[in-house]
């Protein structure tokens, strides 16, 4: 019989040599945790493993997934992105960096449509890029400003991110929505600050254009955002109200997604078609992770490493903040190796445990571990953003990209600090319901 | 190997569509539910229990077809450096271990289907769904996924043979 930490060391070995070698995450996350079980437990061990696939996936939760990435993948469509820009570039046009922050605020908006950020990066960048160039913007400032806000679509709800960690921590899926509204919104804030400042600074970065714009051409197409407005209050509105389950907002925001479609004239069978593939294609490639890194996680609770962690961590002669301190910086270093949903499905079965032991609230702690993702999708070399720009325009180079990026890294740091410093900011609203 | 290999990409391809078909099912499930509890007031005893079986079968139906692609989410930064050479031998070394899963997947799942089939075990609920049916698709989508990997080394092995890039 081999001794526990022996296997760990194997089993975290052949994960690690899994992972490097190129093998699917949820291949790597399945073939370690069932080894692990394997040597534990000998045959028996690997008896339970469809089971405990079958019932991690039997989840009604879990179904909000492929219908909120749908809901996304139909407002691509519908050209609703395209209209929220131009009506942001109207109104900030006068302010330095104004097409920068309008990008900002647009990714903010569409995020709350779409919970996907790479769905955000390419609706919002198409648009934005070019017209920020042919503005004379500085190419990182531009680029920058679109690959950052992109990501707020993870911390703005709908959020894939949020129903993967409330499915992992029973927190509750609305809770964890309606949570991520402020940060969301504080976390743009601070990004359009940063352009105001670093524009103000270097107004060369972005030249102002003196286009008298009168309110009358600010007001009229203001209608246009009707679709965001009134998909945005049935789907967060019915959440928040407790009217409806996440899955049940879900499927309203497919059907109102449609309807758009419909009625922009955007909807033909073969955008529908590549709408719905690509939700499948997506849903199925995250929450076959899921179902194995269950697995993984069952191999960790028989060694009993997340109770051993909580022990060890509540032991420690430290003020608990620090430890959360300590994750998150754990959270950061992973999250430039490993895609924000892999981050989620791994840490939080190991570290929540530790939270709880600590005395922290999960719904806050939730809230934190997103904001993470929202650094993971920024940060070279597995950052999904800086890769999805760079795949739709070839007007920036993937090193301008970077640099334009790196500062938001720290802005997101910022207010990762600010809402782990201020728990209340982030648990207010949720409060409310 | 030519027919081998254009049957499973067939079987890959139809089990796709067939997860694509089920995401949007989802929705009409999901959002018809959302009508007949808010409006008239009488939702459905199955739609809770169905989706959530959906959700199995679209993973597993989609997971071949993913390989196929290579659209799996995986770590690419040490692989990504490599000379084409290298490449192809970390994939087709990094799809001997996914053989190895499946193999495991296929075994286990088709012993756990047997079971629950012949012991006609349900799921616990109104609808009591015979448990066979969605634990089926465990092994059903393992053995697609299996013969993509099974094709992924062949196709590895020929192109290093020809030394391509």
């Amino acid at each position: 019989m081999m001794s526990i930490s022996l296997v760990f060391i194997i089993v975290i070995g052949i994960l690690f040599i899994l992972m490097a070698l190129g093998s699917p995450i949820f291949a790597s996350l399945g073939l370690s945790g069932i080894t692990g079980i394997y040597l534990i437990m000998g045959m028996r061990g690997l008896f339970q493993l469809p089971s405990s696939i079958f019932s991690q996936l039997n989840s009604f939760i879990l179904v909000a997934i492929p219908l909120f990435i749908l809901m996304g993948e139909l407002i691509f469509v519908t050209g609703v992105g395209r209209d929220i820009f131009h009506i942001f570039s109207k109104w900030l046009n006068n302010i330095p960096g104004g097409l920068a922050i309008a990008t900002i605020y647009s990714s903010a908006l569409f995020g709350a449509m779409c919970g996907v950020s790479i769905a955000g990066v390419a609706a919002i960048g198409t648009l934005a890029i070019p017209e920020m160039l042919n503005r004379g913007y500085s190419k990182p400032l531009a680029a920058g400003s679109v690959a950052a806000s992109g990501a707020l679509a993870v911390l703005i709800p709908p959020s894939i991110s949020f129903i993967l960690y409330g499915s992992l921590s029973a927190v509750s899926v609305a809770k964890l929505f309606i949570g991520g509204i402020i940060p969301g919104l504080v976390l743009a804030t601070m990004m359009a600050i940063y352009v105001l400042i670093k524009v103000w600074r270097n107004p060369k970065l972005a030249p102002k254009e003196f286009e008298n714009v009168t309110w009358k051409e600010k007001i009229t197409p203001l209608i246009k955002l009707w679709p965001a407005i009134v998909l945005i209050l049935s789907v967060l509105g019915t959440i928040y109200t407790g009217v409806c389950t996440p899955t049940e907002s879900g499927a309203i925001g497919v059907a109102g997604a449609l309807l758009i479609t419909i009625i922009n004239r955007r909807l033909n069978w073969e955008s529908f078609k590549t709408a719905v593939l690509k939700a499948a294609r997506i849903s199925a490639s995250l929450l076959i992770i899921l179902a194995c890194a269950y697995t993984f996680s069952q191999f960790l609770n028989i060694i009993r490493l997340p109770e051993k962690v909580a022990i060890w961590a509540t032991s420690l002669q430290v003020p608990g903040l620090v430890v959360i301190l300590i994750s998150m910086l754990l959270l950061i270093i992973l999250g430039c190796l490993i895609d924000g949903a892999s981050l989620i499905i791994v840490t939080t079965p190991i570290l929540l445990p530790t939270v709880l032991a600590l005395g922290f609230d999960p719904l806050w702690y939730g809230i934190l571990v997103v904001l993470n993702v929202e650094i993971a999708v920024i940060t070279p070399p597995v950052g999904l953003n800086l890769y999805t720009l760079k795949s739709i325009t070839d007007r920036v180079t993937l090193k301008e990209i970077l640099i334009g990026t790196a500062p938001y890294i720290l802005i997101d740091a910022a207010c990762l600090i600010l809402f782990m410093l201020v728990p209340k900011l982030a648990l207010w609203l949720p409060g409310t319901m | 190997m030519f027919i081998f290999r254009t049957i499973i990409n067939k079987i890959s391809k139809g089990f796709f569509i067939l997860s694509a078909v089920i995401t949007f099912s989802l929705a009409v499930i999901v959002f018809y539910n959302v009508i007949l509890r808010y409006i008239f007031k009488m939702p459905t005893f199955w739609s809770t229990e169905v989706t959530s079986i959906m959700l199995v079968m679209l993973t597993f139906l989609a997971t071949a077809e993913l390989a196929k692609q290579r659209a799996h989410i995986k770590f690419t930064l040490f692989i990504d450096n490599l000379s084409s050479r290298k490449r192809y031998l970390t994939e087709i070394l990094s799809s001997i271990f996914g053989l190895i899963f499946c193999l495991v997947l296929i075994w286990q799942g088709s012993k756990a289907t047997y079971i629950v089939y012949i012991k006609h075990m349900c799921m616990p609920s109104l609808l009591a769904t015979p448990l066979f049916v969605p634990y089926l698709f465990l092994p059903l989508g393992a053995i697609t996924l299996f013969l993509q990997f099974l094709i992924r080394i062949i196709d590895d092995i020929q192109h290093l043979k020809r030394g391509e890039e």
